[in-house]
């Protein structure tokens, strides 16, 4: 039912300056969509250099220019924006009943911070040559001090947009929910948003105290201060991306499992949980810097995290229990999210004890470890939530078989491309080097067309869906049967959100909807 | 049974205490998460067979789990990690601290070289020379940027870090060498930045004090004994005998040739100018190099500088020899 085109403004200003939540979303999305496809380059060109343990492609350091763009493009332009910048932005005021966010305008200025913060990286990498990795340690860091300050000056924009899109959400969601819908009446996507943007709040502050150490040349502080200090900020960040990913996850498994959640409490408090944890548990990062009593002591909130990723996966797998599961391409996203998730979890709690944090602390095995979580885990929950909301934001259905073949490769380039990286790390390779041990080449090799076959099956997707948006037959309110309010107006919403204002009732998320 | 999950895992064999100590923890985790993964996913996939949807309009079910479920799911994955965690502290406390017996060197990373400091006042660059079966404790330290100094055969990692010291330990099973990389990134010649540990046979650590070790092969020329000098000192991770570029200057041609400076007239390239180089790397820099070589005197012999000098001049041109390391002396 797309029949509500007509009621929204037309022309690129309308898009441009637009006060609508939605359109705010699609611009970010395509935005966004831009930097995933360069920084999957860039990794690309990565695992090519690496195809054999000597320079091929590139020297030392254009390999080092490859993977800080890589990281940065990657951290800073999508992992962390991805989520709650698209699908929040467009979907919490949905799922609450809302007619729009708190601060409507503040929600475009966000996208311009992106534009303006994306543009300042991308200038620092590509004409400062910015070669210090996405961590952009001190000292070593700052051995181009310009191009770095452009880079830094990138990622306060992105942080002051951060910090404004999770004031915006919290604002939303205390203000702005359907009557009848009470905190615990919240879908686990919305729980989500708001855990992560209280997160972000704390968070940033603390980013920003790092910014000024290293912008204003107060730098001449102890290094190690400023290693803790720069990983509270990216590992909180790091995990406000995870939180989302996770509550889209529920989404999916409670939409096609026709299902409640098995315990919708338990679900709320595991995402409070890993957002809490996150704040606290960053010392993991540097244990190889500190002492043994750091390392023992950095564990427990580590332990915390792991329990709380652990409680939500329990309640995921038992929500399956008793359903009406239909094996869709969105739930299968979901659960590869959940897949990734675990052997990233998995590997995490090894690093998290300190013998083994040792061992594999700079490898390869760290990179594995990460990229578990953000490329298999948190891409795959992006993809899941592209694919269910994608007739929701369109009004257009794609095809089914044709998504689920893209989706097959994706799935099997993620696994070839990122678990022999732990093997790397077992070996001994250190992260960051473009040469390598001859024995190594076979897991490159693997991980090298593992990456080819992610970047087809990427291709094939979007093409997928950009077709869907052409010749996609029209969308119903409601496609997927699923609960929730965003699925009880029309597809594409009207710009108002509702025709008459909805009320929810009590346990919402108990009412799945039966077309 | 620890030599296959040795293999399977690609771990570089365990040459120490420490090691084996973090490889049963590794094992314990590799298994465990391959349980679990097993029973979890298992019970995925199960349940997405028998509650596959039947029809379209199959109705919406409410289950809500019990208060003992939801304490279950919480405690069970708990007390693994707890577990897991314990065991990981108690295993780590042996790793991380030295026994009393053991000798001390100071680890010195700066861009991009190791050094190695003894008690004795003696250093060496690029390869920790120690005893076997004998604790050996490390002082890390930086001068310059953050390192990471790793030697995978040891489980051995500490980051180095300017104006701290850290210290770890490890202690060689068997005389051997074991690879050194450097792990965390410090500029251009991170990945250049290695090393091997020397762990020599008591009786031949001994002769090493008094420096008489490690004797040149006798069967060896001497342009073949400057190659293994070159391998042995690190020379060849920034000079390639190949003709590509590193670092610093190639070996190839270069003797006999006259060489542009980036300050100064052009210097030929003869006995006198390299032995200048090796001793004196910062005077008379290669144009287009930056002057990041360490100075070598005191660090090799007299015959160890002849024995370079005479690889350098076999690389004059055609006829380059044939390699006698093992990968050769090559980056």
């Amino acid at each position: 039912m797309s029949g509500y085109g007509s009621a929204y403004p037309r022309g690129v200003a309308s898009w441009l300056l637009t006060d609508d939540h939605k359109r705010v979303a699609i611009l970010f999305l395509a935005a966004i969509a831009v930097m995933l496809g360069l920084g999957g380059l860039a990794g690309i060109l990565v695992r090519i250099e690496l195809l054999t343990p000597a320079k091929a492609l590139v020297d030392e350091h254009g390999y080092n220019r490859l993977f800080t763009a890589h990281g940065l493009i990657l951290v800073a332009l999508f992992v962390v924006p991805a989520i709650p910048a698209t699908f929040g932005n467009y979907l919490l005021p949905l799922m609450i009943g809302a007619r729009r966010l708190a601060f409507p305008r503040l929600a475009l200025g966000t996208f311009y911070l992106y534009v303006g913060g994306a543009a300042a990286v991308l200038v620092g990498l590509v004409r400062g040559g910015v070669d210090s990795g996405w961590t952009i340690y001190p000292p070593s860091g700052e051995s181009s001090p310009d191009s770095v300050a452009i880079v830094l000056g990138g990622l306060a924009l992105l942080g002051v947009g951060w910090l404004a899109t999770a004031a915006n959400f919290i604002a939303t969601i205390h203000r702005h929910r359907a009557p009848g819908m009470g905190f615990l009446d919240m879908p686990p996507f919305v729980w989500s948003l708001y855990a992560t943007s209280l997160v972000a709040v704390v968070a940033t502050l603390v980013f920003a105290v790092g910014l000024a150490l290293v912008g204003l040349g107060l730098g001449g502080g102890d290094l190690f201060v400023r290693l803790h200090l720069r990983w509270f900020y990216a590992h909180a960040a790091v995990y406000t991306a995870i939180v989302p990913a996770a509550g889209v996850a529920s989404e999916l498994i409670l939409a096609f499992a026709r299902k409640n959640a098995l315990s919708y409490r338990a679900l709320v408090l595991s995402f409070v949980g890993i957002a809490a944890a996150s704040l606290v548990s960053w010392g993991h990062h540097v244990f190889a810097a500190g002492s043994t009593r750091d390392a023992a002591l950095f564990g427990i909130p580590s332990l915390l995290l792991a329990t709380s990723l652990a409680v939500a996966a329990l309640t995921w797998a038992g929500t399956l229990y008793g359903g009406s599961i239909a094996p869709r391409t969105p739930l299968l996203y979901g659960l590869a999210f959940v897949f990734f998730l675990f052997f990233g979890v998995a590997s995490g709690v090894g690093l998290a004890a300190g013998g083994l944090g040792a061992q594999w602390h700079g490898t390869w095995f760290v990179v594995a470890h990460f990229h578990c979580i953000v490329a298999g885990g948190m891409l795959s929950a992006f993809l899941g939530a592209l694919h269910f909301w994608f007739p929701k934001m369109t009004g257009r259905m794609y095809s089914e078989r044709f998504a689920l073949l893209a989706a097959a490769p994706i799935f099997v380039g993620l696994c070839l491309a990122f678990f022999p990286e732990f093997l790397l790390g077992n070996a001994g390779m250190p992260r960051r080097s473009p040469t390598y041990p001859a024995a190594l080449e076979p897991l490159h090799v693997i991980a090298a067309a593992g990456s080819w076959v992610l970047a087809a099956g990427l291709a094939g997707a979007l093409g997928v869906l950009v077709g869907a948006l052409r010749w996609g037959a029209p969308a119903e309110p409601n496609p997927w049967g699923a609960g929730g309010l965003e699925w009880a107006t029309s597809s594409p919403p009207p710009p108002e959100n509702f025709e008459k204002e909805p009320r929810a009732a009590g346990e919402l998320r108990d009412l799945s909807r039966v077309p | 049974v620890d030599d296959i999950v040795s293999r399977l895992l690609w771990l570089p064999g365990g040459a120490s205490p420490g090691a084996r100590a973090v490889d049963g923890l590794h094992a314990a985790l590799f298994l465990a998460t391959l349980v679990a993964a097993a029973l979890f996913f298992g019970a995925i996939a199960a349940l997405m067979l028998r509650y596959r949807r039947e029809g379209e309009d199959e109705p919406a079910r409410r289950i809500v789990a019990p208060l003992a479920l939801e304490v279950a799911f919480a405690a069970a994955p708990l007390a693994a990690l707890v577990a897991f965690w314990g065991l990981g502290v108690s295993r780590s406390a042996a790793v991380l601290g030295a026994p009393a017996d053991a000798i001390d060197v100071t680890v010195v990373g700066r861009q991009w070289t190791w050094s190695f400091s003894y008690a004795d006042g003696r250093s060496t660059d690029f390869r920790l020379v120690v005893p076997a079966r004998r604790p050996v404790r490390l002082l890390v330290t930086s001068r310059d940027v953050l390192h990471g100094f790793a030697v995978p055969a040891f489980r051995v990692q500490q980051d180095a870090l300017p104006g701290r010291t850290a210290t770890t330990w490890f202690e060689a099973d068997r005389a051997g060498t074991y690879p050194i990389f450097c792990t965390e990134l410090c500029g251009t010649g991170h990945s250049s930045m290695r090393g091997e540990v020397l762990a020599l046979a008591p009786a031949d650590y001994a002769r090493w004090l008094e420096g008489r070790l490690p004797p040149p092969a006798p069967e060896l020329d001497l342009a073949r004994q400057g190659e293994r000098v070159m391998v042995t000192q690190g020379c060849a991770r920034c000079h390639s005998s190949t003709g590509e570029r590193g670092q610093g200057p190639t070996f190839l041609g270069l003797y006999g040739k006259m060489v542009k400076l980036e300050r100064g007239p052009d210097v030929l390239c003869d006995e006198g100018y390299i032995t200048e180089s090796m001793m004196d790397p910062t005077v008379k820099v290669v144009q287009g190099f930056t002057p990041s070589m360490p100075s070598y005197q005191g660090k090799i012999s007299a015959g160890e500088t002849v024995a370079i000098i005479e690889y350098i001049k076999s690389l004059r041109g055609a006829g380059v020899p044939e390699s006698i390391v093992p990968g050769g002396a090559r980056p």
